[in-house]
């Protein structure tokens, strides 16, 4: 926490001056509100139970679509790397899909899904699907030879193998593939309740821009940030412990 | 790294051992290789490391294998360990020919260390080891992991990652959880290779004491001459890539063998010589 000191330093000297371009008329007060009108519609924002009831409905589908992103991915991907069947039948899709950025899932998805929960959900989904499935992959695919021969002497059976050593042995991979599906779920919720529907964050920005509650607008963005920051807080918190064992120094 | 207190528990199992060598010789082998050719494709080429090679191994003995880098040692543990299959011919593991990794025999892999689990505690790394099928309650298996922690002096670092311990005890480590499997044959490649000389001169004594105090038939591959000569009853001395078997030479030095009197007994100094001599003729008019 120390060493982030001169970051936060950064922010506050950063929004100071924000404070005083917007008080000073520096810039448009009315597109660009003073850093402490924002804050007050922060807050009023919470108190009046606007902003967390924007925000659940988000942190919902984020959740949904992430979860069963790792749900599918995490095994497909490590039945891709040890089985070389499922791997040639799944390379060239995969390769295929993998590239189209995820917004553009969305408008087939609302002719399938309609515009409700279900439909952000499985855009979530298969925007976090790639990187977990493709990290999980090559997670297992660098797998020292050594380790599955001395799996091999001890005559570990296959299902044992598979929880006892290629899944902890892929975990660092399979934990990368994840942090950066969490990024990208929160763009995708985000983007999808943007286009359609009538909750969640991404539509408390856009309708508050749209009525021209600009410093709601801002609130919600500033949300989203503290959002994000939260999630990738928590996230390095369980990497951190799942992976103690990297750690060379220390009580184990 | 042996306390003294195992020096006492020590002769008796000497003694038992001793009784035991006798009847041994008479015994089938353990290991049987009969007629193996391993061949590998390089590039589209065909190349033979082993040609048409036969031996056999004796039960509860201690066999080292020693030749230049590349000719194929590696190549024999994997095979005697069911790891490959070999091209031609067949190994027979108490007489039934060897298909895949069979139960009782245990290999110890030349990189030890990428071979312990790093996501696993000392003591959980040794508990690996444990066979499955044994139906251990938790607290036997939790005394017979003290006990192999205690038997290659790492019982003050079981709770350690691995990435927390140095290199010789990583390979101490490694032989643990090799030996809480109780196997019959044991298959070491160049395990001491990596570590600093005091260290490999401990980890030595500690395999001899190993040897001695269990019924386990122990087959070393080494390149270091004095090693061989050291820990084995009998040395396979392979020549370079493909040449095959140089020679089978009997060690007949007296047991139990340690660091010290071992390496000062002038047959030892003799035999080491000798084998030296040959290997670097052999290696000068290749
Ligand atoms: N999987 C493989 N494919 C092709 N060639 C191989 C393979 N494994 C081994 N070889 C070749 O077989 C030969 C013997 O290799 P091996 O690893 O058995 O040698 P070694 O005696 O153990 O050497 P070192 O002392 O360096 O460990 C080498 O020339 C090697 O290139
Ligand atoms: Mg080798």
């Amino acid at each position: 926490m120390r060493d982030r000191l001169p970051g936060f330093i950064l922010i506050a000297v950063l929004l100071a001056g924000w404070e005083i371009a917007s008080a000073t008329d520096l810039v448009d007060a009315v597109s660009l509100p003073r850093v402490s009108t924002i804050l007050a519609a922060f807050w009023a924002g919470i108190t009046s139970g606007a902003l967390p009831d924007a925000v659940l409905p988000s942190l919902w589908r984020i959740f949904a679509g992430f979860a069963l992103a790792c749900l599918v991915g995490i095994p497909l991907g490590l039945l891709m790397g040890t089985v070389a069947l499922v791997y040639r039948l799944l390379e060239p899709l995969t390769e295929f899909i993998r590239p189209i950025p995820s917004a553009a899932y969305i408008p087939v998805a609302i002719l399938f899904l309609g515009i409700g929960d279900e439909m952000k959900i499985f855009v979530v989904f298969l925007a976090s699907l790639f990187p977990i499935l493709l990290n999980s992959f090559a997670g297992v695919r660098a797998i020292d030879p050594v380790l599955l021969d001395t799996a091999r002497t001890f005559r570990t059976a296959r299902l044992a193998t598979l929880r006892q050593i290629v899944l902890p042995a892929c975990l660092p991979s399979i934990l990368t593939g994840m942090r950066i599906s969490v990024g990208l779920s929160l763009i995708v919720a985000v983007v999808a309740e943007m286009i359609s529907g009538n909750s969640g964050i991404g539509y408390f920005i856009l309708n508050n821009q749209r009525i021209f509650r600009v410093p709601e607008m801002f609130a919600g963005i500033f949300t989203l940030g503290l959002l994000g920051f939260m999630i990738n807080l928590a996230f390095l918190r369980v990497e951190h412990h799942l992976l103690r064992w990297r750690a060379s120094t220390g009580a184990a | 790294m042996d306390g003294s207190q195992t020096a006492t528990n020590f002769a008796a199992t000497r003694a038992a051992a001793a009784a035991r060598q006798p009847a041994t010789t008479t015994d089938a082998p353990i290991l049987s290789i009969n007629a193996i050719d391993k061949r590998f494709t390089v590039r589209g080429r065909e190349v033979a490391v082993l040609r048409d090679f036969s031996c056999t191994i004796a039960r509860n003995s201690f066999v080292s294998v020693i030749g230049p880098s590349g000719c194929g040692k590696s190549t024999l543990l994997r095979l005697l360990a069911g790891l490959d299959r070999p091209t031609a011919g067949q190994i027979l593991f108490d007489g039934a020919p060897i298909n895949g990794p069979p139960p009782g025999m245990i290999a110890v892999f030349q990189q030890y260390a990428k071979s312990i689990f790093p996501w696993r505690s000392v003591a959980h790394n040794v508990a690996f080891g444990i066979d499955p099928a044994s139906r251990l309650s938790r607290t036997e298996k939790s005394a017979l992991v003290a006990e192999h922690l205690a038997l290659v002096g790492l019982s003050d670092h079981a709770d350690h990652w691995p990435a927390q311990i140095s290199g010789g005890m990583q390979q101490r480590l490694a032989i643990a959880r090799a030996l809480i499997r109780k196997p019959e044959v044991l298959l070491m490649d160049e395990p001491f290779s990596a570590v600093d000389a005091m260290t490999r001169a401990l980890l030595q004594d500690l395999l001899l004491h190993i040897w001695r105090s269990r019924p386990i038939t122990i087959v070393f591959v080494t390149h270091d001459v004095d090693e061989a000569v050291l820990l084995s009853q009998r040395v396979l001395s392979l020549g370079r890539f493909g040449a095959g078997l140089r020679e089978d030479v009997t060690i007949d030095l007296p047991q139990p063998r340690d660091q010290i009197t071992t390496r000062a007994d002038p047959g030892f100094i003799a035999l080491r010589q000798r084998l030296f001599a040959s290997i670097f003729h052999q290696e000068q008019a290749s």
